[in-house]
């Protein structure tokens, strides 16, 4: 039994919503209560993010419930096809949908032939996981029925697979990418899968030379694009001074393309002025205890940074999520008793109890359990009361480095006195 | 894209007799209705004392929450005291009875909350889960009294009967009392501020006193004492259904004083109000009446003339339609979730003036784009996206902040926003042209 006082874990069709919504021109038909529709309309500005997509619901009365009848659910994809006449349309069940046995799949191919549109049917009803199987069946929805095969591909072009609105920061990460592809690269972004992306834009996906995963919930959708479309992929996120170089020597191995060394020695030239910052500022402290929490792959992949080159010592680390379907996900087992997965509010709080955390690195949920430790700074969701619309603080890249650590200073500053001494 | 949405399929407010003439504009609904688990969170968030448990599904109880822990920051008055009990597919399969047991048991040892509100939502509702029977069996072994609201929104349209059924909830805590005179309690006010309004001020000054404001000013003990009020007013349709509950088993008279704009409504309703607590408030009434009147002759030549389409305001949607038909306003189209108490009289009076205009289901904004173009309206009365209003050349008035008024104040508060809107509006106009032009250059 997990009881709640802020969030519960969102749900597989949560998840898939959330990866769809953000891409403009798409055309969503929800068959489920109207209130559901609307309650995650408004949700998405939680997230700071806005509906691109076209989102509509059918509602559902007594009698579509008791006696099954789906009619309003054809007459309302038969109508988005002909007024709006998309390339594409998502049909996604709901639980109220489910539970009575509509079955969505069959309702679209009995359709097929009377709409121009293709239908995309997606079953997940909010019992099959949480949000990351949703998103991951989004992902893979895409390469399945959306990308379509091009003679042409597009030179120096990559696409970029998991950054979704979810992603606490992706706007501003998503812009860090970009730069950092065209500065050391000189490449340039084809398709988003999904955040402000459009169909359009997803469609031609198969122009691409590569494709660049960063999250696990996006490697069957690059999979698929591989096999299909011969399009080969990396995995990893660049998070850090050291991660960041990684990153690019990773992609630069991987597909045998040459960066532009005078870019990193650029950006690395400072790194070291800006961690003695850090070091000059904690001098007197004991080591800064912390706990991060987040995605898998924020978490794992942003980890060395905040360990490695700001010196935190991070004791617990926080997944906000399960580890169902994530083969691909592999941790390192020298670190993996560190990782917690899906933890109740509980055992969060009594987590923060027993490690006794100088720094929370994490969730808005996690940041409001552990209000009273010193230093709080919120990277992921779930997110409860910040807004974000400026779209140049990544976190990502070397730009991102420096703004965390940045942040950090700033935080540890503040709190100085509320921090543990050394002496 | 093909002109899909026309009119036609409307039927026109004379020939609306139930709710089910009230047609919608399309199959496809954007952005479709609130349900009456949202009813709960509007209302039940303000009582002190009392902790809420949404069982449902991941997602009703994660977007109700992030609704009233966002709310609970910005209203004052608002707690957050939203617990959420998620089901799971076993859950659906074998019943949560165990589950909701030991949920209740924490909540009520954790927090000791005097009442616990359990609210139940579509999925639960369809496998059946005997909630009554839970209560009764469990309410022994719960210090909090257990209460319960259904919230299926396959039932109904709206957000409506979640706060209708929230508020009515807790007769099962009045007691008897013996009565206290010149003592009254506001039913339906969900807004804070309550002090502010022109109808406590007014009572206040006569000592009247105020044994309960319900929802947006109570706790659990002063709704328990709700019985020894000599007097209900009603200043929401939505606790219509309890006064008269309460009528029944306390003998309660009440007054209907919603946030009505017609000024004759509002001077009966004072005047109900002055003959039940025998105080002579007609001075009082003559001079907010005179400052109504006063804006209302300079508003009407502005007005006078001028088409809108009715979305969306916290008023009564066909009595707000006819204080504007009043002003000469022309009502093109009207959107409205139900039909409710009155709404035959208000419909009658804006046929008495001369209108006929279609009328549709609310929350289904998306078909309106092409409707502008067919129908050209000077106004937007309601919540939508204002550059796609503006692009059309539409004024838009949201009256959000009137809904926390009582009395001559909602009309006089209604008048100003509309001019003030209209200012607004030939401001923006004003910078977008002048972009227009920069651009152009």
């Amino acid at each position: 039994m997990q009881l709640y006082k802020y969030l519960p874990l969102p749900s597989d069709r949560m998840g898939t919503l959330w990866a769809l919504s953000s891409i403009k021109d798409a055309y969503i038909i929800e068959y489920g209560p109207a209130g559901t529709t609307h309650y995650s309309i408004e949700g998405f500005m939680q997230m700071n993010a806005e509906l691109r997509a076209n989102l509509y619901t059918t509602h559902m009365d007594e009698t579509n419930v008791v006696m099954g009848d789906c009619k309003r659910l054809e007459e309302t994809i038969k109508e988005i096809d002909d007024v709006y006449n998309p390339s594409v349309i998502f049909v996604l069940a709901s639980a109220i949908s489910s539970i009575i046995g509509t079955d969505i799949l069959n309702i679209c191919d009995n359709l097929k032939q009377q709409v121009r549109a293709k239908l995309v049917a997606l079953t997940g009803e909010g019992f099959r996981g949480d949000y990351t199987v949703g998103i991951n069946e989004a992902l893979t929805a895409l390469a399945l029925h959306v990308v379509e095969d091009s003679e042409d591909k597009i030179p120096d072009s990559y696409n970029i697979i998991g950054c979704n609105i979810d992603n606490f920061n992706y706007a501003s990460d998503i812009n860090e990418i970009q730069n950092l592809m065209k500065e050391y690269f000189g490449y340039r972004l084809n398709a988003v899968f999904t955040a402000d992306s459009s169909i359009s834009k997803i469609k031609e996906a198969s122009k691409a030379e590569f494709n660049i995963v960063i999250r696990t919930e996006g490697i069957e959708c690059a999979k698929i694009l591989k096999e299909r479309y011969k399009i080969p992929y990396y995995i990893g996120c660049p998070y850090g001074f050291n991660g960041t170089v990684n990153w690019l020597k990773g992609i630069e191995e991987t597909f045998g393309i040459r960066g532009d060394e005078i870019f990193i020695k650029q950006q690395i030239k400072n790194k070291a002025n800006l961690l003695m910052r850090i070091k000059q500022l904690t001098f007197s402290l004991s080591k800064l205890k912390g706990i991060l929490s987040g995605n898998i792959d924020f978490a794992a992949n942003i980890l060395p940074y905040l360990t490695d080159e700001l010196g935190i010592e991070i004791t617990k680390i926080i997944v906000n999520h399960t580890l169902q379907n994530k083969s691909d996900c592999i941790i390192d087992q020298t670190i993996s008793k560190k990782f917690l997965f899906n933890l109740s509010e509980e055992e969060k709080q009594e987590l923060i109890d027993i490690e006794e955390p100088q720094i929370l690195i994490g969730d808005g949920v996690l940041l409001r359990i552990g209000e009273k430790v010193p230093i709080k700074i919120q990277v992921s969701n779930p997110n409860l009361q910040q807004i974000k619309v400026y779209n140049n603080t990544p976190f990502m890249g070397f730009n991102g480095a420096v703004y965390l650590l940045e942040i950090l200073l700033n935080q540890i500053s503040n709190n100085y006195k509320h921090l543990k001494s050394n002496f | 894209m093909s002109i899909k949405y026309t009119l036609n399929k409307l039927k026109r407010i004379s020939e609306i007799k139930t709710a089910n003439d009230i047609k919608q504009l399309s199959y496809a609904q954007f952005p479709g209705t609130h349900c009456p688990l949202f009813g709960v969170a509007l209302t039940a968030g303000y009582i002190k004392d009392l902790c809420i448990l949404i069982i449902g599904t991941d997602e009703c109880t994660y977007y109700t929450k992030t609704f009233t822990l966002e709310r609970s920051n910005n209203v004052e008055g608002l707690q957050d005291n939203f617990f959420c009990l998620p089901v799971n597919k076993n859950d659906v399969v074998f019943g949560c009875e165990e589950k909701l047991k030991n949920a209740l048991k924490k909540i009520d040892e954790k927090y000791s909350p005097k009442a616990i509100l359990l609210v139940t939502t579509c999925v639960l509702e369809i496998i059946g889960e005997d909630f009554e029977g839970l209560i009764f069996n469990i309410q022994n072994q719960i210090r909090a009294k257990l209460i319960l609201v259904h919230t299926e929104h396959f039932k109904c349209n709206s957000h409506i009967p979640g706060i209708e059924r929230s508020l009515e909830a807790f007769i099962e805590l009045m007691e008897t009392m013996p009565i206290k005179e010149d003592s009254i309690n506001i039913l339906g006010h969900r807004y804070e501020g309550v002090e502010n309004t022109e109808l406590i001020r007014l009572l206040r000054s006569k000592q009247v006193d105020i044994n309960l404001v319900f929802p947006s000013s109570c706790n659990i003990e002063t709704i328990k004492k709700a019985a020894q009020a000599k007097l209900n007013i009603v200043t929401d349709f939505t606790a219509l259904a309890l006064a008269e509950k309460m009528k029944n088993r306390f003998g309660i008279e009440y007054v209907y004083f919603d946030k009505y704009l017609s000024f004759e409504r509002i001077e009966s309703c004072y005047k109900h109000i002055s003959e039940k607590l025998k105080i002579n408030i007609s001075n009082e009434i003559d001079d907010y009446k005179s400052a109504a009147d006063e804006l209302l002759h300079s508003v009407k030549p502005v007005l006078e003339g001028k088409s809108f389409i009715y979305g969306n305001t916290p008023m009564l949607a066909f009595e707000f339609c006819s204080f504007l038909c009043s002003l000469g306003m022309i009502p093109k189209l009207i959107m409205t979730r139900d039909l409710y108490t009155n709404d035959e009289k208000y419909i009658r009076e804006i046929n008495e003036l001369g209108f006929d205009p279609f009328v549709t289901r609310i929350a289904n904004i998306m078909p309106l784009q092409q409707i502008y173009d067919e129908i050209k309206p000077d106004f937007y009365i309601g919540h939508e996206n204002p550059m796609n209003l503006i692009k059309k050349n539409i004024i838009q008035i949201t009256l959000d902040i009137a809904a926390k008024k009582l009395g001559f104040e909602v009309p006089i508060t209604v008048m100003k926003m509309i001019l003030t809107s209209i200012n607004n509006f030939e401001n923006m106009k004003k910078v977008i042209n002048k972009e227009a032009r920069h651009a152009a250059l």
